[in-house]
């Protein structure tokens, strides 16, 4: 497993900007991650962390270079064809969970098994052990909106992973929490990329967390560095 | 209310005018001509076959056996004929002719004048005329919102009328009887109008008729008794075409002699025909010859209503008789004014004569036509 | 902040062009609908109106016999009464102009000597007073009838009536648009004394115009008129007519009442809803102003300044599509006039200033009270709320099932009310309806929050479009409710007529038994003059192919005071005795021969209170004639009417002739061939000879034109429906931006997302449907059950008219599914990084 999961060649993100400025939010970044790595990615609120992580998932395209997941340039991929590629190979954690409040705990872990039109023997054992690996079992049924943050997030993870997804991105992943339960979480959520042999990328502004990664990368105004080896 | 009023009544003045002209080109009405025999009491009766004809009466009566005057009134029936044929038996709404009736009371003590009229189409259901020896002459329903009829009648010597309007809220019941013999106006009962071949009609009067009945006036009834005067005149076309109006006079003298005078005018004011008779005491006649009577207006009264001027006091001379008149109005607004017909708006009323040095000599009914803008005779 | 909200409006409209499209769309369709209906409702009695003043002139009081005839004698009387200032006496028939086919006129004889007349003003080209100079036949006529005849003064021309053919002149132009009122448009005027002896009146008056004195106690007059007239008259004021009118088009305008009140409900919540809906996707942008230090109080003005502004682009189309809606509506609704009620058509639509008022009142009032709880719910909120991307759900457990508590208690309170209380109370059916329509919406939001709630959800499809309905429940509930209310219409006035109709085939059925019928008509219509001949009878009885002749008299009597048919017929004839849906069992006919009673309709049975045992007064025209009950039929004519045999007829109410046979044919006959017969061999517009078939055809045309009208409405509630659904897909598009952006984000194709957003459409068309449905079946049993048998007291049997109420289901489904596409494929474009923007 020595292959790349995430090779960033050249990659350039300008959004239009006020009048005819444009605004870089990636400058030239190139960098290659290996399969199994935990890479977090560090810098300050704008500095293209988000970006990073949309352009590596598939749902915003570079303005210049390429991007390629496990061999795969997404630059070739038309629109199907990379949502496809996300369903099959792409977990997600967002900073505000977003889990839907209409659905129970369990139906929101189900959501990209519902939308990949797998039937619900097929995933039942599979959601329910995530929800025991979080320790949530006991709440599959309840509706989100009585859990606190901690349990919402590690929902949230437990719906990224559920497609055994090799590569999972997470965009600040306990922005929304408190230290204590960040930690618990962020160790969860290393501990699960583990078992699952994912390979996983994390926006941090935080260096503690960042420092719990095999690697950390920095982003100071959409260029990218590697950081000093923590230590 | 008063648009719709104005509506209805330009309509009907447009429809005399229609009839007149309609049944002037295409009937032949029988003219006034001499030669004309009469008949009575057969003529008191309507003649059919003349286009218009009239009964006009006009008097003074005194209430509780008083000689001077309490009420002036006028009580008219005009018969205007629409179609010299027969009325279809069909219907009870057929008829020849219209009917139209004008009554007036002035009370000479508040000086107040009322004018009741009527327009309807004689046809059995509401109005008509009677044949000899029938005593009704003529009659018709009231006027809107009066129950009762108005109605002439011959009682054997003279004439008996009744009019009443509920809105107006007067009524009269009169019987009259001559004091004098009947008088022809005009040689053989043909009074000229002016120099045309249709240009006269067949006129007589009573000059003096004792009269005696009742009269109500807002709730109040009055037993009443004094003179009047009767024309009955009847003819067709008989008017020129540009006569304007007239000025026509009815004077009866504390001596017991009576004058009929008229003056047509033209558009322009001037005379166009004059007539004058001149009854003595015993009943003798005159005709009067142009040059041997002269009247002169000497005041003016405009109406505040109609805005027409008229002429308010004369002096009338007629020296071969020794007459020397001033007459004067006894009320100023003497004035008919039609809420029926359009611009229909002339003064009858009562008029004192006295001589030169102020004393009364006498009294009469005065009739002015054609004053004022657009205004337009009876007929 | 002014200048703000010039440009924030300006920008909305630029970002969002079809959703405050929608919005105005919305404000305008609901006062459209609310409108329309008024227009044409108002319009019918104007025209009504007219048609009474054509006849009365500018009449203060009206006087006609109870007969349906005056004498001429009463005239006189009238015109003497104390108080009146003119009278003018009218006769009045309807002819056919010969020389062109299917040309008929109304002739009126008045008295054209009469001064204060004022038909006179409306004389032109010629001097008033020479028709009477100008001997027999002398007419004028309206500018319309002269036109379409060609005539110049001095035509001759021919009419026709029963008695045959009479030769006029015309000899001038009446235009009663220049008298004021809108008058008829072929009529032709002569003097009354020609009119009489020319068409066999003599004796004759129809009406008596009476004008009074300026400020006259007009009911004061009124009475003393009839009182002279020893009460054989009724003399009303034009507005008393004006309302004989009102209850003569009952039926009719019953049903655009009801349908204006219950549009004005669809319309103003319609606006309501549309209003909320725009407001609510504008939620995260107050919330920024807010957070830029603005005072609640001036983002409240902001709202509601943009509200009353949509409001008012609403409204001024509103007024125009509704006054187009009234035009295009216009002939069905005029044909109704003409054909059912034999009135003159609409000529022209009036807007009042009310139906303005209430249309700025539906649209402004609505917009604004559709703003104000959301606004009030901005206001009050904190500003982090504001900024929220997945907002939790507004309304709570709690709320719903408060709303439908309220909603239960108002139906049951209703229906217990009218059980108990007042279902004596005629308006009871509207209070009924308006709580059926009402407790929709409050129902509606629980029911949608526990069925979605309760829906599995194994896939990413339909159901999950169900069950996704209950995050968006405020504009769900609100949509859904729209469509509910719109369905709930469309069902209970397809039920309504369809019974109706259902009830109607079969009562046919059952008294139309002869195979042709022979009416005598005047002017191509039935009336009082109309009549058979006896040889006309003799020889159509004496036809090879005839079998029997049923023959029947009918009359138009006051009974009891209403104006009515009565009908004599051979009541010894089995097929007359058929004719009749008789509602008492047992030799109820037998029983009337032998009692010399009479059998009366249901509707004049209920209106004036009689039943079999009690007596009813006839007026005749010998004067009242007092008969017993003997029974009660069902009876579906305008009016109610009255049967009896015919020898007690003619010897109670007097002597006549027949007003139409009906024919058995011989067995193999052909009764078109034999109708066809007939009628050639008679002028045009004296008889109508109608087969069986074509009889009844007839009678559904009528009733089919009498519901024409409701279409609009089922149109219109049909387009609301379909609008709200598609704001709300549009709004919930955008509101739910983030959520549609993580279903992208998770896997999910373009085409899946397009598919949800059907699928939330269609959820909400099935959901209105059933709620629909359910308050539709109530509102038409008390369309049926209630409100006709108290208006009308007809019997109408339900039915349950499968192929229709199907027909609309589909077509809702599909106006549904039709509405949600392009939110769908809004909703669809929605980029999978919307997440990452909200949350930089």
């Amino acid at each position: 497993m020595d292959a790349a999961a995430l090779t960033f060649a050249g990659v350039s993100k300008v959004y239009d900007g006020a009048g005819s400025a444009e605004r870089y939010a990636l400058r030239d970044v190139s960098c290659e991650i290996t399969s199994g790595q935990t890479v977090a990615i560090v810098g300050r609120s704008g500095s293209g962390k988000s970006t990073l992580l949309h352009l590596a998932a598939g749902i915003d395209v570079p303005t210049h270079g390429s991007v390629a997941v496990h061999g795969t340039p997404l630059e070739s991929l038309n629109e199907t064809a990379r949502t496809r590629l996300r369903r099959r190979d792409i977990g997600f954690v967002f900073q505000l969970f977003h889990l839907l409040p209409h659905l129970t705990v369990r139906d929101n872990v189900a959501l990209p098994d519902l939308i990949a039109g797998a039937r619900e023997r097929d995933y039942r054992e599979r959601v329910a052990a995530l929800l025991e690996r979080v320790g949530l079992a006991d709440r599959a049924a309840d509706p989100v909106a009585g859990l606190s943050g901690g349990e919402m997030q590690r929902v949230a993870i437990c719906r990224a992973l559920l497609r055994r997804p090799r590569l999972l991105l997470a965009d600040e992943p306990t922005g929304s929490l408190d230290d204590a339960s960040g930690e618990v979480v962020m160790d969860l959520m290393l501990k699960m990329v583990a078992e699952e042999g994912a390979t996983l990328v994390y926006a941090t502004h935080s260096r503690e967390l960042a420092s719990m990664a095999d690697r950390t990368l920095r982003l100071h105004s959409g260029l990218l560095e590697e950081a000093e080896a923590p230590g | 209310m008063r648009t719709r009023e104005e509506l209805g009544a330009g309509a009907c003045i447009l429809a005399l005018v229609g009839i007149i002209l309609w049944t002037g080109l295409a009937h032949a009405w029988t003219s006034a001509q001499p030669g004309y025999v009469w008949s009575f009491p057969r003529d008191h009766w309507a003649r059919d076959g003349y286009k218009t004809e009239w009964w006009y009466f006009t008097g003074h009566l005194g209430t509780g056996g008083e000689p001077a005057p309490r009420f002036g009134f006028q009580f008219t029936f005009f018969r205007v004929g629409v179609s010299r044929d027969a009325p279809d038996g069909g219907s009870a709404w057929a008829a020849n002719n219209i009917i139209m009736g004008h009554a007036a009371l002035t009370d000479l003590e508040t000086g107040r004048h009322r004018f009741s009229e009527l327009v309807v189409r004689a046809a059995p259901l509401l109005a008509g005329f009677g044949r000899h020896p029938d005593p009704r002459i003529a009659w018709s329903v009231g006027p809107p919102g009066t129950p009762d009829k108005w109605q002439l009648s011959w009682n054997g010597k003279g004439f008996d009328f009744i009019m009443a309007d509920a809105g107006k809220s007067f009524s009269f019941s009169l019987s009259t009887r001559p004091l004098k013999p009947l008088v022809y106006q005009g040689p053989g009962g043909v009074s000229r109008k002016g120099e045309g071949a249709t240009e006269a009609s067949h006129y007589y009067s009573f000059t003096r008729m004792a009269t005696s009945g009742t009269v109500r006036l807002d709730g109040k009834e009055w037993e009443v008794s004094g003179t009047s005067w009767m024309d009955k005149e009847f003819g067709s076309n008989q008017l020129g075409q540009d006569t304007e109006g007239w000025d026509w006079f009815s004077l009866q003298f504390d001596d017991g002699r009576e004058v009929m005078l008229y003056l047509l005018r033209n558009r322009d004011g001037g005379t166009r025909y004059a007539g004058a008779t001149l009854v003595e005491t015993g009943g003798a006649v005159r005709y009067l010859q142009p040059g041997e009577w002269k009247l002169n207006a000497t005041g003016q009264w405009t109406s505040p209503a109609s805005g027409a001027p008229y002429p308010a006091g004369w002096i009338l001379d007629i020296p071969d008789a020794a007459i020397r008149a001033v007459i004067a109005p006894r009320v100023a607004d003497q004035e008919n004014r039609s809420a029926l017909i359009p611009n229909l708006f002339y003064w009858e009323g009562s008029v004192r004569i006295e001589s030169g040095s102020g004393a009364r000599i006498g009294h009469g009914y005065v009739e002015l036509t054609g004053y004022g803008e657009n205004s337009r005779p009876p007929i | 902040m002014v200048r703000y909200f010039y440009r924030t409006v300006s920008a909305h409209w630029r970002t969002n062009p079809v959703l405050y499209a929608l919005t105005v769309l919305g404000v305008a369709l609901g006062v459209a609908s609310v409108i329309s209906i008024r227009i044409l409702n108002q319009s019918a009695v104007a025209s009504f109106a007219a048609g009474v003043r054509t006849i009365g002139g500018a009449a203060d009081i009206v006087v006609t016999g109870k007969g349906g005839t005056l004498p001429d004698a009463a005239y006189p009387l009238v015109r003497g009464t104390p108080g009146v200032t003119a009278a003018w006496p009218a006769f009045e028939t309807t002819v056919a102009v010969e020389g062109r086919p299917g040309t008929f006129a109304r002739l009126l004889g008045v008295d054209l000597l009469a001064p204060a007349l004022d038909l006179w003003g409306a004389f032109s080209g010629f001097a008033p007073g020479a028709p009477v100079a100008a001997g027999r036949g002398w007419a004028a006529a309206t500018p319309e009838l002269a036109r379409v005849m060609g005539w110049v003064p001095g035509d001759r021309f021919k009419v026709r009536d029963g008695a045959g053919s009479r030769q006029l002149r015309f000899g001038a132009l009446i235009d009663f648009e220049r008298w004021g009122a809108s008058g008829e448009r072929q009529a032709l005027v002569m003097d009354i004394a020609d009119a009489q002896s020319l068409f066999g009146g003599a004796g004759t008056l129809h009406r008596i115009g009476v004008t009074a004195a300026e400020g006259a106690d007009l009911p004061a007059l009124a009475a003393r008129i009839e009182d002279r007239l020893g009460g054989r008259a009724d003399a009303v004021t034009p507005s008393e007519r004006t309302g004989q009118a009102r209850e003569l088009l009952g039926a009719f305008r019953l049903n655009l009442t009801a349908m204006s009140l219950v549009s004005l409900l669809v319309g103003t919540f319609l606006v309501f809803s549309s209003m909320r809906a725009c407001l609510v996707w504008q939620r995260r942008e107050f919330g920024v102003l807010r957070s830029l230090g603005s005072t609640p109080g001036q983002v409240l003005a902001l709202i509601l300044g943009e509200a009353a502004l949509l409001g008012v682009m609403g409204v001024a189309i509103g007024i125009l599509a509704g006054y187009w809606t009234a035009v295009w509506n216009l002939e069905a609704v005029s044909s109704t006039l003409t054909n059912v009620y034999m009135l003159r058509e609409i000529e022209s639509l009036e807007v009042s200033r009310g139906t303005l008022a209430l249309a700025v009142f539906a649209g402004l009032g609505g917009a604004l009270s559709g703003t104000l709880l959301p606004a009030l719910d901005v206001w009050r909120r904190d500003t982090r709320t504001l900024l929220d991307t997945l907002p939790a759900q507004s309304a709570g457990t709690a709320v719903t099932r408060v709303l439908f508590r309220i909603g239960l208690v108002l139906v049951v309170g209703a229906l217990a009310w009218y059980w108990l209380i007042a279902w004596r109370w005629r308006l009871t059916g509207f209070v009924l309806s308006t709580a059926v329509m009402l407790c929709l919406p409050l129902l509606t939001p629980w029911l949608v929050q526990h069925l979605a709630a309760r829906v599995r959800v194994p896939d990413f499809g339909f159901r999950y479009g169900v069950r996704s309905l209950g995050a968006t429940l405020a504009n769900t509930s609100f949509s859904v409710s729209s469509l509910a209310m719109a369905v709930c219409l469309l069902v209970g006035i397809t039920l309504l007529v369809e019974s109706f109709r259902e009830t109607l085939v079969r009562w046919v059925d059952r008294s139309l038994t002869a195979d042709v019928f022979v009416t005598a008509t005047v002017g191509a219509r039935p009336g009082p003059d109309a009549t058979l001949s006896a040889q006309l009878v003799e020889r159509l009885a004496g036809r090879p192919d005839v079998e029997g002749v049923g023959p029947l008299r009918r009359l138009f009597l006051a009974v009891e005071g209403q104006r009515v048919a009565v009908v004599g017929v051979d009541l010894s004839r089995p097929a007359a005795r058929q004719r009749l849906a008789l509602l008492s069992g047992g030799d109820v006919v037998g029983r009337a021969i032998r009692e010399r009673g009479i059998l009366i309709g249901e509707p004049l049975s209920s209106s004036a209170s009689v039943t079999v045992g009690d007596t009813i007064e006839i007026e005749g025209s010998q004067g009242p004639v007092r008969l017993p009950v003997s029974g009660i039929y069902r009876d579906y004519t305008q009016g109610g009417s009255v049967t009896m045999d015919l020898g007690l007829m003619a010897e109670t109410l007097g002597p006549g002739a027949l007003t139409s046979v009906a024919l058995q044919l011989r067995p193999g006959a052909d009764p078109e061939a034999v109708a066809a017969g007939i009628e050639s061999r008679h002028p045009r517009g004296s008889l109508r000879v109608r087969s069986n078939r074509h009889l009844k055809e007839d009678i559904f045309r009528v009733f089919d034109q009498t519901f024409a009208v409701t279409r609009i409405l089922q149109v219109m509630s049909l387009i609301i429906a379909a609008c709200a659904i598609t704001l709300t897909l549009l709004v919930v598009a955008q509101e739910k931006a983030s959520e549609i952006a993580l279903y992208r984000t998770l896997g999910a194709f373009r085409r899946q997302v397009f598919l949800l957003f059907v699928s939330k459409g269609t959820a909400m068309a099935f959901l209105g449907l059933v709620l629909g449905f359910a308050g539709g079946i109530g509102l038409g049993a008390i369309l049926i059950f209630v409100i006709q048998k108290s208006y009308f007291g007809w019997s109408i049997e339900w039915a349950w008219p499968w192929w229709p109420l199907a027909g609309e289901a589909l077509a809702i489904v599909c106006a549904a599914v039709l509405a949600s596409l392009y939110p769908a494929f809004k909703a669809s474009r929605t980029p999978a990084n919307e997440l990452c923007h909200a949350d930089a």
